[in-house]
C-alpha cells in the first residue's frame, strides 16, 4: 500500500515539459528582443494560474538562447512555480540547428514511459539558421519524445526563413507569423496557453487548438 | 469513476465497463474502454459505452458454443477483431444520425460532420472460463494477473506510445490494432486467481509499472484477507483517490476473481 494506504505503489502527477528556444542573434537587437522578454515574463503568471488549476501536470520549464551558439539559458526543469525570467540581450548569428540538438540532448534522457506528457518546444527566430539546422532537426526528430512534442514555431519580422519553421512545425498553422511587436505578444501568450490543451487527460500532441490562434488582420501594421 | 481533472473542469465520465451477468454461466467476461475525451471526440463517452456492449455481446455468443476456446483460437486474430470493428462503427454511424435528425434544423450547424473519431475509444475484454483465459484490447490500458502467490503480471504488454497517444476503435482498419492472448489453463499453467483490466488513467497514476503492478497485488491481498465486500465498499474511494494524486484521468476496473 502507498503512503496515504491506498493499493499501489509511489504516485505521481504527469509531467509537461515546456521549452522556450529563442533566437539572440544580432538582428534581434533591439525592439525585438524587448518585445521577447516582456512576452515571456507576462506568460508567467497564466501558466501558474493553469498549473494550480490543473495540479495532476506538473508544468516544467526550460530556456534555450541561440546565436553564435547554443546554450541553456534556464537550465534543469524548473517548475513553472519557481520560473523567473532573466532578459536575454542580443549579438552574432543564428545557431539555430545547435539549438535544437541541445533540445535534442534533453529529451534523449526522457523514461520512454507514457506517462509523461508531450512536451511543447516554442522556437522564436527572426532570422535564418546559419548552421546545420537539418542536422539538429533531424536529432530532435529521432528522439521519441521530439517527434512527439508539439512543435510552434513564431516568426519575428519579415526575413524569417518560413519553410525552415515548418519543418520544425511539422504544420503551417504552428508557424506564426509576427510582424509587429503586438503580434508577438501575442503569439508568445497563445503558445504558453497550449500546455492546458496538453495537460488534458487524453487530450494528445495533435489537440492543439489552432482556432485560438490570434488571427493577423489588415490593422496589424507591418512594423518588422 | 470520474477523474480529478474531468470533476474540476466539470466533464463528464469518458469511460464504461460492462460485466456480463455470471449466474448461470461457466466464464467469466468483463470489458473497459476509455473514451478519447478531447474536444475532437466529443461524443466519446458514448462510443466507449457501445464498443463495451458490442464487444460484451459478441465474445458471450462465441462463450455459448460448444468449444469456445478452439471457436476463439480460430477467430481471435482477424474475424473477432474485425466483427467488433465493424458492428462498433455501425453502431457509432446510427447513432450519429439520429442525434443529428433530432437535432432542430436551425441548430444542425452545431453538430460536427461525421467521422468515426466523434466516438474515439479503447476497448478492453477479458475473460475466464474453464481451460482457458482470453484478453482484447485495442489503445491504451491494463490487463493484469495475479498468481497464487501474490504477484502481478501483465497479461499483454502494456501499451509503449509515448504521450497520449493510443490506438483506437474509430481508426481505419482498426481491427489491425488489436492485440488478443489466448492463455490456457492446465496442469503445467495453473489460473490466476485474479484477473484485473483497467483503463490507463489507474496505470498512469503511478510513478512507473512497477506501482501499478502493485496495485493489482495489494488488492489481491486485501482480497485474500477481508473478502470481496472489503474491496467492493473501498475501490470506488481507492480510485477516486487515486485519480486525484495521480494522473487525474477518469479510472475503472473490473476484477475477475476465484470464488473463495
Amino acid at each position: 500500500m502507498s503512503e496515504r494506504n491506498l493499493p499501489g505503489g509511489e504516485m505521481s502527477s504527469r509531467k509537461l515539459d515546456f521549452f522556450w528556444i529563442a533566437d539572440c542573434s544580432g538582428s534581434m537587437e533591439g525592439e525585438k528582443i524587448q518585445t521577447l522578454n516582456y512576452a515571456i515574463r507576462q506568460t508567467i503568471p497564466d501558466m501558474r494560474k493553469e498549473a494550480d488549476a490543473n495540479p495532476n501536470a506538473d508544468i516544467l520549464v526550460r530556456a534555450v538562447k541561440f546565436s553564435d551558439g547554443a546554450a541553456w539559458h534556464v537550465a534543469g526543469a524548473t517548475p513553472i512555480d519557481q520560473f523567473n525570467w532573466t532578459d536575454l540581450s542580443a549579438g552574432g548569428v543564428t545557431a539555430m540547428g545547435m539549438a535544437l540538438e541541445l533540445v535534442a540532448g534533453e529529451l534523449r534522457q526522457f523514461p520512454a514511459d507514457t506517462k509523461r506528457l508531450p512536451p511543447v518546444l516554442v522556437l522564436l527566430t527572426d532570422g535564418q539558421p546559419t548552421d546545420d539546422f537539418k542536422g539538429g532537426l533531424d536529432a530532435l526528430l529521432a528522439t521519441p519524445w521530439g517527434k512527439k512534442a508539439v512543435r510552434i514555431a513564431i516568426a519575428i519580422g519579415k526575413d524569417t526563413d518560413i519553410h525552415v519553421l515548418e519543418q520544425f512545425t511539422g504544420n503551417r498553422e504552428l508557424v506564426l507569423e509576427a510582424k509587429n511587436p503586438q503580434l508577438l505578444v501575442k503569439f508568445i501568450k497563445w503558445a504558453s496557453t497550449v500546455v492546458k490543451n496538453v495537460s488534458a487527460p487524453m487530450a494528445g500532441a495533435d489537440a492543439v487548438d489552432t482556432a485560438a490562434i490570434p488571427v493577423v488582420t489588415a490593422d496589424d501594421d507591418e512594423i518588422w | 469513476m470520474q477523474g480529478a481533472t474531468h470533476i474540476r473542469q466539470d466533464k463528464i465520465c469518458q469511460d464504461a465497463l460492462f460485466i456480463h451477468p455470471v449466474q448461470g454461466k461457466d466464464f467469466a467476461l468483463a470489458c473497459v474502454a476509455d473514451g478519447h475525451g478531447s474536444d475532437r471526440c466529443p461524443y466519446s463517452d458514448e462510443g466507449a459505452a457501445a464498443a463495451v456492449k458490442i464487444a460484451a455481446d459478441i465474445l458471450a455468443e462465441l462463450l455459448e458454443s460448444d468449444d469456445p476456446k478452439n471457436m476463439l483460437a480460430a477467430q481471435k486474430d482477424i474475424r473477432l477483431p474485425r466483427l467488433i470493428e465493424a458492428i462498433w462503427k455501425e453502431t457509432v454511424q446510427t447513432a450519429y444520425e439520429r442525434k443529428a435528425e433530432a437535432q432542430p434544423p436551425e441548430e444542425n450547424g452545431e453538430i460536427p460532420p461525421f467521422s468515426y473519431e466523434l466516438y474515439g475509444t479503447t476497448l478492453l475484454a477479458l475473460v475466464a472460463a474453464p481451460g482457458f483465459v482470453f484478453a482484447l484490447q485495442i489503445g491504451d490500458g491494463d490487463i493484469v494477473a495475479i498468481d497464487p502467490d501474490g504477484s502481478a503480471r501483465y497479461v499483454l504488454p502494456p501499451c509503449d506510445h509515448p504521450g497520449n497517444e493510443t490506438e483506437s476503435l474509430c481508426m481505419e482498419d482498426s481491427w489491425k490494432y488489436v492485440r488478443t492472448q489466448l492463455i490456457p489453463i492446465d496442469s503445467t499453467q495453473p489460473a490466476p486467481h485474479m484477473l484485473l483490466l483497467s483503463t490507463d488513467g489507474y496505470a498512469n497514476s503511478f510513478v512507473d509499472s512497477a506501482g501499478f503492478l502493485k496495485a493489482g497485488a495489494d488488492i489481491y491481498r486485501l482480497w485474500r484477507e477481508n473478502g470481496r465486500a472489503y474491496i467492493e465498499e473501498n475501490l470506488p474511494g481507492w480510485l477516486s483517490q487515486t485519480s486525484a494524486d495521480g494522473s487525474g484521468d477518469d479510472i475503472s476496473v473490473a476484477i475477475i476473481a476465484q470464488s473463495e
